[in-house]
């Protein structure tokens, strides 16, 4: 039996009233995870852990709604720009950038654990310890600004984070407000697992939590030491001398000294770890600080004291990626993820890597001389007779590692 | 009495540092049964400063020393004040680091052969000690404490700590801190350490002592 097209049309309309008398249930808004591996690792029960979510999104809101502690100084205008789902308003400008551009590989809570995160190498970046990488800042400080949008205009050589040139400039900025929103909120959390005596009664055995009269000022020593950080950012870009004239005619200078430096225990030593052929084979059983985390919480978990132990291990199993170490670079592949200019190899060798086990050669390098003269021949060993190329290692994409 | 302690994979300047055994001092348990290396201090209530004996004033000013003894962080637990220095020494004939893993402010600084000490301060006190370790030697880790008063102390070998001078006639809130157990829990005699804090009160010039024992399984031991 054959339907003729006039009676077909409304049989399909009927079928599509029916979608809509029944209903296509809109899908539920995205909501932040709580950093589980660290709350495993500070013993932190289900009952506090509801506690530190409600406080965490009365501070800084959900995915869609953003909203930011009083006297943080981001700009909330662009933090609205990035979050929610991906749309356009009514001038055309895309808002949901996040969503848009990062989320698959940084995660909805900024925890570097996107549907993508488990086939990169190296990892996505988890923001919510506040350490970043590659900025111009001293040791352990901030990122600034204008750190966080250079990643976004040059992307990172040797990792899977790509150039986001082709993006709008206020675009970028929303997307690193946005970033540094993430991170806030994760430092925050974590400080909140670091001090939770202070400021929750917990009767854990009866499943209950009560906020101990949190008032505005305890409130505010959640956060307010790492924004007043991230607000100092761009007064603590390291004081750098500028690339000296004669670096180019006589480099040949610079890199003989140092590659006396290199080697000189006295002095820089990168051969300790970097190796004595530079190909960061010089200690390769090391872990970067978001690994730490998971091992840490790990070592606390896997207690035979610890009533809950099989429950907890398999708890940082689910919210980890499989803990990898972390390799020095390997210095004759010639690529530099934090940018290949002489300064951006200054700021990585004077302020040290934050989150790796790169230290600051600032204190222990004094003069100029000496701290061009590595960055020559940091970047002269590619070119190096007798150093052939070494592949990086784990050079062919993993498959999806299961844990 | 735990398990004997376990040995550290010693995997770099062998030469140096892997002439002898490394043994993991994650617990060091003394002689007599006593645990080493729990940090003792005064929890700061809220805003308030807390009141500084006068005597402590000669203790403004004084270096605290870290050093770095055949690949091991010489002590393996240190405390300072705000108003102390931190040396940072190697003593070894390698080259070391220093991280300080602290969320406000840690620092990562190499530490060259026969150079001099490395002298840091500090600006704010921390609510507990933090990791401290090295990147090149990745067994070396250790704890370090960062307050802003005074009134701290870390148990030696015998379990045996002492801090003079304490506020009297208030309550005070001691937190006790090891690295295996942040949450120590424990009676004697009147005074009931709860969740790693203690609360007292102390008598105008009186010592009061107590003693706390505990089981080898707190301190995730056998």
């Amino acid at each position: 039996m054959t339907l003729s097209m006039t009676r077909l049309i409304p049989l399909a309309c009927l079928g599509a009233l029916a979608l809509f008398a029944t209903g296509c249930s809109k899908p539920e808004p995205p909501r932040f995870h709580l950093n589980v591996v660290a709350a495993v690792k500070a013993r932190v029960g289900a009952p506090t852990q509801q506690q530190v979510a409600n406080i965490l999104t009365a501070l800084y809101g959900t995915p869609d709604q953003p909203r930011l502690p009083p006297e943080v100084p981001f700009k909330e205008a662009l933090i609205a720009r990035a979050a929610g789902p991906v749309a356009s308003d009514i001038h055309g400008r895309k808002v949901g950038l996040y969503r848009e551009h990062c989320v698959h590989c940084h995660g909805i809570s900024g925890d570097g654990m996107g549907p993508t995160a488990a086939f990169l190498n190296p990892y996505p970046r988890d923001y919510r310890m506040g350490v970043f990488k590659f900025k111009a800042t001293e040791g352990k400080e901030m990122p600034t600004d204008s750190d966080l949008n250079k990643v976004l205009e040059e992307g990172i050589p040797g990792t899977s984070m790509p150039s986001f040139r082709m993006l709008a400039a206020e675009d970028r900025q929303a997307l690193v407000e946005y970033v540094k929103y993430l991170s806030l909120r994760g430092q925050t959390e974590l400080n909140m697992y670091d001090t939770v005596n202070d400021f929750l009664t917990i009767d854990e055995a009866a499943g209950t939590a009560k906020p101990d009269s949190l008032d505005k000022s305890v409130l505010s020593d959640m956060y307010a030491p790492f924004a007043g950080k991230w607000k100092d950012a761009a007064e603590k870009i390291l004081p750098a001398g500028t690339v000296p004239e004669d670096f180019i005619s006589n480099n040949q200078k610079y890199v003989e000294l140092g590659h006396k430096l290199y080697f000189d225990k006295a002095s820089a030593n990168c051969q300790q770890c970097h190796g004595t052929s530079a190909l960061g084979d010089g200690q390769l059983t090391g872990y970067d600080d978001w690994t730490k985390l998971v091992n840490d919480a790990i070592t606390v978990a896997d207690n035979e004291g610890n009533k809950a132990r099989s429950a907890d291990l398999a708890l940082i199993k689910e919210f980890s990626l499989k803990p990898r170490n972390i390799i020095p670079r390997n210095l004759r592949s010639g690529i530099y993820r934090g940018g290949r200019r002489p300064i951006d190899l200054y700021y990585r060798i004077m302020a040290g890597i934050n989150g790796s086990g790169m230290p600051a050669h600032n204190t222990l390098l004094k003069t100029e001389e000496e701290r061009w003269a590595i960055v020559a021949y940091v970047l002269n060993l590619p070119y190096q007779a007798g150093g052939a190329l070494a592949f990086e290692q784990e050079q062919i994409a993993p498959s999806r590692e299961t844990n | 009495m735990p398990a004997p302690p376990g040995e550290l994979t010693c995997n770099k300047d062998e030469g140096t540092c892997c002439r002898e055994k490394l043994i993991d001092n994650s617990l060091v348990v003394g002689s007599g049964n006593g645990v080493a290396n729990v940090f003792v201090f005064l929890r700061s209530k809220g805003k308030t400063p807390v009141r500084v004996h006068e005597d402590y004033a000669k203790k403004e000013g004084t270096e605290v020393v870290l050093d770095n003894v055949k690949c091991m962080f010489q002590p393996h637990c240190a405390a300072v004040w705000t108003k102390q220095k931190l040396m940072i020494k190697n003593s070894d004939p390698v080259g070391h680091n220093t991280k300080y893993d602290s969320s406000i402010q840690g620092f990562n600084d190499l530490l060259n052969v026969g150079g001099a000490a490395l002298e840091k301060t500090f600006k704010a006190g921390e609510n507990k000690p933090a990791g401290i370790s090295c990147s090149i030697h990745p067994w070396m880790q250790g704890k370090l404490l960062v307050r802003d008063n005074p009134y701290f102390a870390i148990t030696n070998d015998q379990g045996e700590f002492e801090i003079p001078n304490m506020p009297a006639g208030e309550e005070l809130e001691i937190s006790f801190w090891h690295e295996r157990n942040e949450k120590l829990t424990k009676a004697s005699g009147d005074l009931q350490l709860k969740g790693g804090v203690l609360k007292v009160k102390l008598a105008e010039n009186q010592t009061t002592e107590a003693a706390f024992v505990f089981d080898p399984a707190e301190f995730g031991g056998k």
